[in-house]
């Protein structure tokens, strides 16, 4: 009897015991809740692309803001052209007999560039820089910005500030827009809360009256072309924050313009991230292309639906018709090239925003066109992350159209770190 | 002895049963899910696996804790099961509502989202401070209406948050965009009468006006935008994810360092920049040039000419240089008597980004060198002056500091510009005027004062 009666005493005592040790160790059986994934990954291109980081090997967190192929020194060959705001500089990359990249600096002590404009502004037979600075990358409304021209004299370039009081600038683009034979600028002043639209009319000397074409937070790029095809130069641009327009300005000669809304959407939150004009459809005119999915705001932001690339073709008269081609998410630049060789005009783009958990998630694809303005997205690199800008042309000599792109690395994961990436178009993949 | 061996029989046949349950109610417990991935905040991932064991082992409320620390550092789709479970365990729980709906909203999935927001705004609030939130979900089920481009539910739904103000912006700049400027206008104004210096409502106000013809307003209005600096929570998700990212990782170590510049105690900036760089053991994080910049603060006013260059070593070893790391060197610079290399290097930095301070380096460093040299930069010192008082709305008392500039700098327009720009809002025309036709004498390309003289002449009588 008393040994039952201990018996039950101890299990009275060691099954509250038993269960309160075992229980932190039994595995649940449970099945773990789907995790969502919204980033977008796209089948691997039919064109090889071989990949390069140009310039030095990655030190720190890069913050290059543009890039741009361009035969600098007219020697035939390409040379690319950054923007590095973390070293408040504009370099210049240029290739070397072996197929190596050189680094230098083009221009130095520019307050976070977001934009050089190579131009030969004085019509004196070589070529100057206009940088539009920044001011700061973060979300400012200071009036911070400014654009400086970079004046070549020899081998020197003497800098003069052009125009100045005005919040960050983003971009600015030439054309004799008021038909006086010299060359005039569009600028975009980003801003913060408040922004602008302007254009500078060139009144000699390198001096410039500024004229205010549309007041609005969050211009980014200013493209100029003949968009209505009479004869002179407009300028369109991208407005963003929350404004989320398209607009275009029609040049009625004498420096006087139309300003036009082309397009619009209510949705605040589209995250619109650059403009380009190219002739996408090759019917003669000029169409704009509209990468989407800036979402800077938010300290870590995730692709949205609506996020991707926008075709905004050209019908004449100022009408523009919306077709969306690509839903890669955080896209936020785009550049135009014939990369498959078939004589179409095909579109790059780089995210700055995918889902970077999902490794195999895009950060270049490429959108190739059928000719009949059918896209189909292929997949370049998942790797580096945080492009905030592309450039198409070509680097190696061979014709055809390679990548070059660069990294803004403020946002996590501080991972998979580029700065300045090239992508060597090297011709369709045997299947 | 028979009773007490049946109560034991009883005590541990219960004990069984209740252990059996437990155990089996452990084997189908909600195991938290984090993702896979290293981060340069060595801090973050070992934080949140601890807030999963805590909420593993207990209840709604540590899930929800688990949740706002996943969507502080971006993992949305992570926090989304946490804030489930918490909801699961608690069906009332305010703030995982909440934030259930907003990782749908951030993560893209909108119609769930706005399905969650309407969960929330059904249950009962819980406290004063909630308040805001149900002001945050209505507003956001508005935004996730024009994120889908249903214009017509979204000015709904922003009507029904009436009095709100980024709901009032909204509503009117809806009305703006669809040709009802006029029906806008009211709004406008009665929030321009509660906030005169609301930027975003100047800036609706500029285009309403110009939506409805009247282009002399609609340029009034856009010269308000100019001086106001009250701004709209029109996007709060910064303001709701601030808090729930400085539950973990680095972050509140850069709070307590905010807190250390303010109160400017020196020797805690110190301790907290050191320990934040030696938790990273150089793994680049981007908060870390905040990090940087106190710490050379510090060692320019410890007056540790060496700590600084130190510093400035690892700093452009990773590719970084501006306007603050020209500036800090020239201060060592000038701490090691170095006041040549010192002055090239504050002027290098003044190109960048001028500032008062600078201005008065330099204007005490040429003080016996070159005197026009030391009036430029006190004249700068003044303009900056000036425009400080304009950008926080002490038009009168920028007047005297953008004179003694225009004195100073005769060629400058800039000090004639911002005087003109004084004169004007304080409705003093004839002045305004002649000043800003002063900035135009000296700078032919200034068309912001053209346009403003264009403007005045078109209205005569009233100078």
């Amino acid at each position: 009897m008393l040994g039952r009666l201990a018996l039950l005493i101890a299990l009275a005592i060691g099954i509250p015991v038993g269960v309160s040790l075992v229980k932190p160790h039994v595995p649940s059986f449970r099945q773990p809740a789907e995790i969502y994934s919204g980033g977008t990954t796209y089948p691997a291109s039919p064109v090889g692309f071989e990949f390069r980081e140009l310039g030095p090997p990655v030190a720190g967190l890069p913050l290059i803001t543009n890039v741009q192929i361009f035969d600098f020194d007219a020697d035939g060959q390409n040379e690319v052209i950054a923007c590095d705001a973390l070293g408040s500089r504009v370099l210049l990359l240029e290739r070397q007999e072996d197929g190596s990249w050189e680094e230098s600096v083009l221009i130095a002590d520019v307050s976070v560039p977001a934009h050089a404009t190579v131009v030969d502004i004085d019509q004196d037979g070589d070529l100057d820089v206009l940088v539009s600075v920044l001011g700061n990358m973060m979300p400012d409304d200071g009036v911070i910005g400014r654009l400086e021209l970079f004046e070549r004299r020899g081998d020197q370039f003497v800098r003069h500030v052009i125009l100045d009081n005005v919040r960050r600038v983003a971009d600015a683009q030439p054309g004799d827009f008021d038909g006086d034979g010299d060359i005039d600028l569009a600028v975009a002043v980003f801003g913060y809360s408040r922004g602008a639209v302007l254009w500078l009319e060139n009144l000699g000397d390198l001096v410039f009256r500024d004229h205010e074409l549309l007041n609005a937070p969050g211009t980014i790029h200013v493209p100029v072309g003949d968009f209505d095809q009479d004869g002179d130069l407009d300028i369109t641009a991208i407005v963003t924050q929350d404004e989320e327009e398209l607009w275009g300005f029609e040049n009625l000669g004498d420096g006087e313009f139309r300003a036009r809304r082309i397009w619009m959407t209510v949705n605040l939150d589209l995250g619109g991230a650059g403009l380009v004009s190219a002739d996408l459809d090759s019917d003669g005119d000029l169409d704009l292309i509209l990468p989407a999915g800036d979402n800077l705001e938010d300290f870590d932001a995730y692709p949205q639906p609506y996020h991707g690339c926008c075709w905004f073709e050209n019908q004449g008269g100022w009408e523009f018709e919306e077709h969306r081609i690509s839903d890669l998410g955080g896209t936020y630049a785009a550049a135009v090239a014939d990369f498959d060789g078939d004589e179409d005009q095909d579109v790059a783009l780089v995210s700055l925003t995918n889902n970077w958990l999902e490794p195999q998630n895009a950060s270049v694809v490429w959108l190739e066109n059928d000719g009949q303005q059918n896209f189909t997205t292929w997949q370049v690199a998942a790797s580096p992350l945080h492009l905030v800008t592309v450039a198409a042309g070509d680097l190696d000599g061979d014709g055809s159209a390679d990548i070059v792109a660069g990294s803004l690395n403020v946002r996590r994961p501080h991972r998979r770190l580029g700065r300045i990436s090239a992508w060597i178009n090297e011709g369709k993949i045997a299947p | 002895m028979k009773v007490t061996i049946l109560v034991l029989w009883i005590v541990v046949i219960i004990e069984l049963a209740v252990g059996a349950s437990v155990l089996a109610l452990a084997s189908i417990r909600t195991v938290p899910q984090l993702p896979d991935v290293e981060l340069n905040d060595p801090l973050v991932m070992p934080q949140l696996r601890e807030l999963a064991q805590e909420a593993e082992a207990s209840g709604s409320e540590e899930w929800e804790r688990l949740g706002a620390a996943l969507v502080g550092k971006g993992f949305y789709v992570h926090a989304e099961p946490a804030y489930r479970e918490a909801l699961r365990q608690d069906p009332q729980n305010f703030a995982a509502q909440f934030g259930l709906a907003f990782s749908l909203d951030r993560s893209g999935r909108i119609e769930k989202a706005s399905a969650e927001y309407r969960k929330l705004l059904q249950l009962p609030t819980p406290s004063r401070e909630d308040q805001a939130i149900v002001y945050h979900a209505q507003y956001a089920l508005g935004r996730n209406a024009l994120r889908t481009e249903n214009a017509a539910d979204a000015e709904f739904l922003f009507q029904q948050n009436a009095g709100y103000p980024p709901a009032d912006y909204q509503v009117a700049k809806l009305r703006i965009r669809s040709g009802r400027a006029e029906e806008a206008l009211p709004i406008i104004e009665s929030n321009l009468r509660s906030t005169p210096h609301s930027l975003e409502f100047h800036f609706l106000h500029h285009r309403a006006l110009l939506e409805l013809g009247r282009p002399r307003e609609a340029f009034e209005a856009a010269a308000m935008e100019e001086r106001s600096t009250r701004l709209l929570a029109l996007n709060f998700n910064t303001e709701y994810v601030s808090p729930l990212d400085a539950l973990t990782g680095l972050a509140p170590m850069l709070r307590a360092l905010g807190m250390a510049t303010e109160t400017e105690d020196v020797r805690r900036i110190e301790q907290i920049g050191t320990r934040f760089k030696s938790r990273l053991a150089g793994q680049p994080v981007f908060v870390e040039r905040m990090v940087d910049d106190e710490l050379l603060k510090v060692a320019v006013r410890n007056k540790q000419p060496r700590r600084v260059l130190e510093l400035l070593e690892q700093i452009r070893s990773t590719g970084r240089e501006d306007h603050v790391t020209l500036e800090r060197e020239g201060d060592a610079r000038g701490l090691m008597g170095q006041a040549e290399a010192a002055a090239e290097l504050w002027q290098r930095a003044a190109l960048l980004a001028p500032s008062l301070r600078l201005h008065e380096k330099l204007a005490d460093h040429y003080k016996t060198r070159d005197v026009d040299e030391r009036d430029r930069h006190l004249g700068h010192v003044a303009l900056q002056r000036g425009i400080a008082e304009y950008r926080a709305n002490r038009l009168e008392a920028a007047i005297p500091h953008l004179q003694e500039a225009a004195r100073m700098l005769p060629e400058d327009p800039d000090p004639w510009y911002y005087l003109a720009e004084m004169q004007f809002h304080l409705g003093r025309l004839s002045e305004a005027q002649d000043a800003y036709r002063k900035t135009f004498e000296l700078d032919p390309g200034h068309g912001r004062a053209a346009a403003m003289l264009s403007h005045l002449a078109a209205a005569p009588e009233n100078l």
